[in-house]
């Protein structure tokens, strides 16, 4: 029976360890790819399509907050947070040099954090 | 988290060589695998009340598997002696009939002192009345005296030591040396039972050559 729990044990460990590094990758991935896009979009002035983009930016990253919270240590998942919530308000206020300066520091964070996953493989 | 799976992986064999290299004395009552698993538990279950930014998960999960793989080891013991023999050692015969077997001390680095000492807490303060003396996996020394029986009783009945010559399928070639039979009388002895050494579970055998046979179910 105990031997049954162990490998049960085993497999469950295997699994979420597989799951959690393939998701990190994944959304980290995906959130770069949707800031770069908002930060050209409003490089070329378009700010509602910008403005758009960032508000998807910005649901994933509060949609993957409660599995950050389990696997990504607090540090950057803290900062993270406080970077994005920081960066809705740029694009409103046609702030961009101060916008492109906060959206480097989320690149930096989410780099952190997929790094931390990537370089298991 | 594969790194944190692998990290735990590698640590836990490698403590355990550790501990089987540094030998029986800094393993006092645990055996090897026990002593590793206690160690990094207690270790890792104290982390997330330092660490308060570490996730939970990144302490859960080596312990889960730490855990885990203590429950197959301890499983894959009991199925393979010889695991059971690489991982917690094999006990070893330190005095027979008065005599101290130098060799074992050297090897298990076992001085005079520490032997004496392991005596005088069991009352012994005459080494000559010991009758056979072994250290035990998990390095403590079990003896018996001359002219007692087993619970210190001198008036009681002397009765022979046996020794176990065969463990589930194993033969004990130390035992063999210090009851005074060679493998081939006892594989002679099996043959007219018309069996082998694997369906033996437990052979006893003392200096006289009375031998009881335990076969496997």
């Amino acid at each position: 029976m105990r031997i049954k729990a162990a490998v049960t044990i085993l497999i469950f460990l295997a699994g979420i360890t597989a799951f959690a590094t393939f998701k990190t990758v994944t959304v980290c991935g995906e959130m770069q790819q949707l800031l770069q896009k908002t930060e050209e979009l409003a490089e070329s002035g378009d700010f509602p399509a910008a403005h758009e983009a960032l508000q998807q930016f910005r649901a994933l990253q509060k949609r993957s907050d409660p599995w950050l919270t389990a696997f990504v240590d607090r540090t950057y998942r803290f900062e993270l947070r406080n970077n994005c919530a920081s960066l809705e308000n740029y694009l409103r206020e046609d702030t961009l040099e101060d916008f492109f300066a906060d959206s480097e520091r989320v690149l930096i964070t989410l780099d952190i954090i997929s790094d931390s996953m990537v370089q298991v493989f | 988290m594969i790194l944190v799976f692998v990290r735990t992986l590698v640590v836990y064999f490698s403590v355990i060589a550790i501990m089987r290299f540094m030998g029986k004395r800094q393993i006092g009552e645990l055996q090897s695998n026990e002593l590793v698993t206690t160690i990094l538990i207690s270790n890792l279950a104290s982390l997330p009340i330092e660490e308060t930014d570490l996730p939970m998960t990144a302490v859960a999960i080596p312990i889960l598997l730490i855990v885990s793989l203590e429950v197959l080891v301890s499983y894959a013991i009991v199925k393979l002696p010889k695991l059971a023999q690489a991982i917690s050692g094999s006990s070893r015969i330190v005095v027979l009939d008065g005599h101290v077997d130098q060799k074992a001390l050297k090897e298990l680095r076992y001085t005079m002192d520490d032997l004496l000492e392991a005596l005088r807490q069991k009352n012994i303060f005459d080494l000559r009345t010991v009758n056979f003396a072994v250290v035990e996996t998990s390095g403590k020394l079990s003896v018996k005296t001359k002219g007692h029986d087993n619970k210190g009783d001198p008036g009681a009945e002397q009765k022979p030591i046996q020794f176990p010559l065969v463990v589930e399928g194993e033969l004990n070639t130390q035992f063999l040396e210090a009851c005074g039979v060679e493998k081939k009388w006892v594989l002679q002895q099996l043959e007219k039972g018309g069996t082998g050494l694997k369906d033996v579970l437990l052979m006893q055998c003392d200096c006289d050559r009375n031998y009881y046979i335990l076969w496997k179910a």
